[in-house]
């Protein structure tokens, strides 16, 4: 028993400590910054912390069911992820950026705006946190790469726990943004005084969330693709 | 008279070929004892990829230290090599499959008579990041030892 739970324990601490690592510090701010999105609503923002971590929880167990099962091999998958994801990243946060500034606009076909499909798919906007979730989980760096394929899942392999562990790794990896979350979600009220004209606010909020989210992007570009940083 | 020339010059080649003989075989000798004492040797690699992170450098900085800090006599005499190598390189992608890596990575492989007989990959360096002494006295560990055998 005190071994599951210092197994446990052992997964949640290496998920930390990857989330306060210098690499994943651009993907947290891309994330901290999205679920200010609407920062008025209390149930938004928390909803958002929580889903950016499931989303980060289904990427690791994922990888971690694939690589247990030796349906991947470790040394590709690795070399893989750290190259391509993160080069992809990049571009990616920027057309994402894009649609935040209203530059792009989302358009369907044989719809109108005013049709209730195109408006709920607008007020599905926390699910965003998920797919965000899991790219940031998938964007490996060397150190996050060093504490998932060299420390957990040989913990995991040593448990026989391909799913347990790696979704614990995976909350310890989304604590930080969700922790952002809660603080802002019971500060909300006192922004909400400072903010009396909140619409004004989202708006401008959206707006610079949009342009973090290409900055990032561009770091990311420079990172990977160029190699300049 | 000219029997005695002939003598002479027939003496004189064949104690060139056997005095040419004797040098050869005895540089052979040679060659083939220094072989026999520098057939083993330490390999440390150090394995890079394009994109390099503030860790990354730090881990290579550390290992370059520590090596010459600890190792300067066997990397004169060639006992221990120390490479840095860049796996994103079409040329050096086997490394990863053969070291088995996942990330930037220390290893150390010894090797007779031009096999490599086995190898390490030295993960405790990313645990030994902040603390430079510690990083160093792993790295001379674990590369004295494998020093040792050859």
């Amino acid at each position: 028993m005190e071994g599951i739970i210092f197994s446990l324990l052992s997964a949640l601490w290496l998920g930390i400590l990857t989330s306060i690592s210098p690499c994943p510090l651009a993907s947290n701010i891309a994330a901290v910054s999205y679920i200010l999105k609407r920062v008025d609503h209390t149930s938004y923002v928390l909803t958002s912390g929580i889903l950016y971590t499931l989303g980060r929880v289904i990427g690791y167990t994922g990888l971690g069911i694939l690589i247990t099962t030796s349906l991947l091999s470790i040394p590709q998958t690795s070399y893989f992820l750290q190259n391509y994801m993160n080069k992809i990243l990049g571009p990616i946060l920027i057309i994402a950026g894009f649609f935040l500034l209203g530059i792009f606009q989302f358009t369907f076909p044989g719809f109108s705006s005013s049709d209730k499909l195109v408006s709920r798919f607008k007020n599905l906007g926390a699910l965003g946190n998920v797919p965000l979730g899991i790219l940031f989980a998938l964007s490996f760096c060397p150190i996050s790469a060093a504490l998932f394929f060299g420390s957990l899942i040989p913990l995991a392999l040593k448990n026989s726990s391909s799913i347990i562990l790696p979704a614990i790794y995976g909350i310890g990896t989304g604590l930080p943004v969700l922790a952002f979350a809660i603080l802002i979600a019971m500060g909300i009220k006192n922004i909400g005084k400072v903010f009396k004209r909140v619409t004004l606010f989202e708006h401008w909020a959206r707006r610079v969330i949009g342009i973090i989210f290409i900055l990032v992007g561009i770091y990311y570009i420079l990172a990977h693709i160029f190699y300049w940083i | 008279m000219k029997d005695k020339i002939k003598v002479i010059i027939l003496s004189l080649l064949i104690f060139s070929f056997f005095f040419i003989s004797a040098v050869i075989a005895k540089a052979g000798e040679t060659g083939a004892a220094s072989q026999k004492e520098g057939s083993g040797k330490v390999v440390a690699f150090y394995f890079h990829g394009n994109y390099r992170c503030s860790n990354c450098k730090k881990i290579e900085q550390y290992s370059c230290e520590a090596i010459e800090k600890y190792f300067k006599e066997q990397l004169k005499t060639k006992k221990l090599v120390f490479n840095i190598i860049n796996t994103d390189f079409p040329e050096n992608k086997h490394f990863v499959e053969d070291y088995q890596l996942y990330t930037r990575s220390l290893v150390i492989a010894e090797f007779k008579d031009g096999k490599q007989v086995k190898w390490k990959d030295l993960t405790k360096v990313w645990d030994y990041l902040n603390d430079r002494d510690k990083f160093y006295e792993y790295v001379q560990s674990e590369i004295q030892q494998y020093l040792e055998n050859i």
